[in-house]
């Protein structure tokens, strides 16, 4: 089971260089000591991950954030035997390892030592993979399963999810072979004083579904894609069922 | 779909400020708070909230309405009508239950309800027969 470990960009900094020669002795301690490749300007993660599988790697490992997760899914889901892991480092809020029940830092290698790999489903948005979520604010137009169309009062927030969490502790499941959309209304607080309208109202809708056709009537609308990609409508986004396998925490939130 | 301790299955929730229009099919619960045009069929339950409202023809294993529904209902096991629901439909169910203050406008058929109702295919072609419970009739 070769791996093959890609750090990303922000983990050059000389605050992150203690924790990962202590990332890399626990490693080694545990054998699972394999190539590492370092993300920068000139060595995208499509080329990195690309040159780790002709060498012979069949676990790639992201070191990083939630970003550096998706990046890798994206790029790893057109072949089929390879497995992903994750070692999170940094300081900031980090979600897919809280669903995945991987600990964050130096924790993380047990997790990975003890190898439960699960099938997850990812989303596809014309043509391009991602693990996370889709985040929309709008009056889009939507279509779903070519069988029914949405239409809204107010602008909504919508956010369709793969593997995210969608309202308070409650998470998509990855392996239902669905995409969760949740629309969520959130009314402004009128400025008449004697309004009783509250701010925090919040109006709720779920809908688990194959694919959606998103477009807009008037101006383009921008769609967040894993918080790091931008794609305007319109938008075909449908399931890719069990398209990657991922090494996963006993403590996971599916 | 979200996992929760009573979760089981794909669940649908339609707030209140979604219009849906066409045929939505499901095989889990659905929840509706808002609007829906066009046809309903679901394997689970339906709970229609108290502002929905429904132009649709209606089929699942159960339902409570509370709200307006325009269209039949076909249910397989119980159907529930709310103080506040309204009914313009022809109603289908094995079990009725109606609250005082429902208004139900249309007919009202009970017993074993038989579908060939496929909720894959949009294109269904339902075909519904019905078997009357047994009349038991009392001697005088």
């Amino acid at each position: 089971m070769p791996y093959f470990y890609l750090y990303d960009t922000y983990l050059q900094g000389a605050a992150y260089a203690p924790q990962l020669i202590r990332l890399e002795n626990t490693l080694t301690d545990l054998g699972l000591q394999g190539r590492v490749g370092r993300l920068t300007l000139l060595k995208s993660v499509k080329d990195l991950v690309a040159n780790a599988i002709r060498e012979g790697a069949d676990t790639i490992v992201g070191v990083g954030n939630d970003i550096t997760f998706s990046r890798i899914a994206e790029v790893v889901a057109p072949y089929n035997k390879i497995t992903i892991g994750l070692i999170p480092l940094g300081a900031e809020q980090q979600n897919i390892p809280q669903i995945l029940g991987i600990p964050l830092g130096i924790l993380a290698c047990q997790v990975l030592s003890s190898r439960i790999i699960a099938s997850l489903d990812l989303g596809k948005i014309n043509n391009q993979y991602f693990i996370q979520s889709i985040s929309v604010k709008g009056k889009p137009n939507i279509e779903c399963n070519g069988n029914y169309k949405l239409q809204f009062s107010s602008p909504q927030e919508i956010k369709v999810c793969n593997l995210d969490f969608t309202n308070n502790d409650q998470v998509s499941d990855p392996q239902n072979n669905f995409l969760e959309m949740v629309i969520k209304n959130t009314p402004t607080k009128s400025w008449l004083p004697w309004s009783t309208k509250k701010s925090n109202d919040l109006d709720l809708s779920i809908i688990p579904t194959k694919s959606i056709r998103l477009t807009s009537p008037k101006e383009d609308l921008s769609l967040l894609v894993d918080n790091h990609r931008i794609i305007k409508t319109p938008a075909n986004i449908v399931v890719a069922e069990e398209k990657i396998k991922v090494i996963v925490g006993k403590r996971r939130l599916f | 779909m979200f996992k929760n301790d009573n979760q089981n299955g794909n669940e649908t929730i339609i707030g209140p400020s979604v219009k849906v229009e066409g045929d939505f099919i499901s095989q889990g619960n659905i929840q509706v708070d808002g609007s829906v045009s066009g046809t309903i069929n679901t394997k689970g339950n339906l709970h229609a909230g108290e502002n929905s409202h429904i132009n649709a023809n209606i089929e699942a294993t159960s339902a409570y309405i509370a709200g307006y529904v325009k269209g039949n209902i076909t249910i397989h096991d119980r159907l529930e009508l709310a103080p506040t629901s309204q009914i313009n439909g022809d109603v289908f169910a094995k079990i009725l239950i109606v609250a005082e203050g429902a208004k139900l406008n249309g007919r009202c058929q009970m017993g074993e309800v038989v579908t060939n109702n496929t909720p894959t295919s949009t294109k269904s072609h339902k075909k519904t027969t019905y078997n009357p419970t047994e009349i038991i009739e009392e001697k005088s």
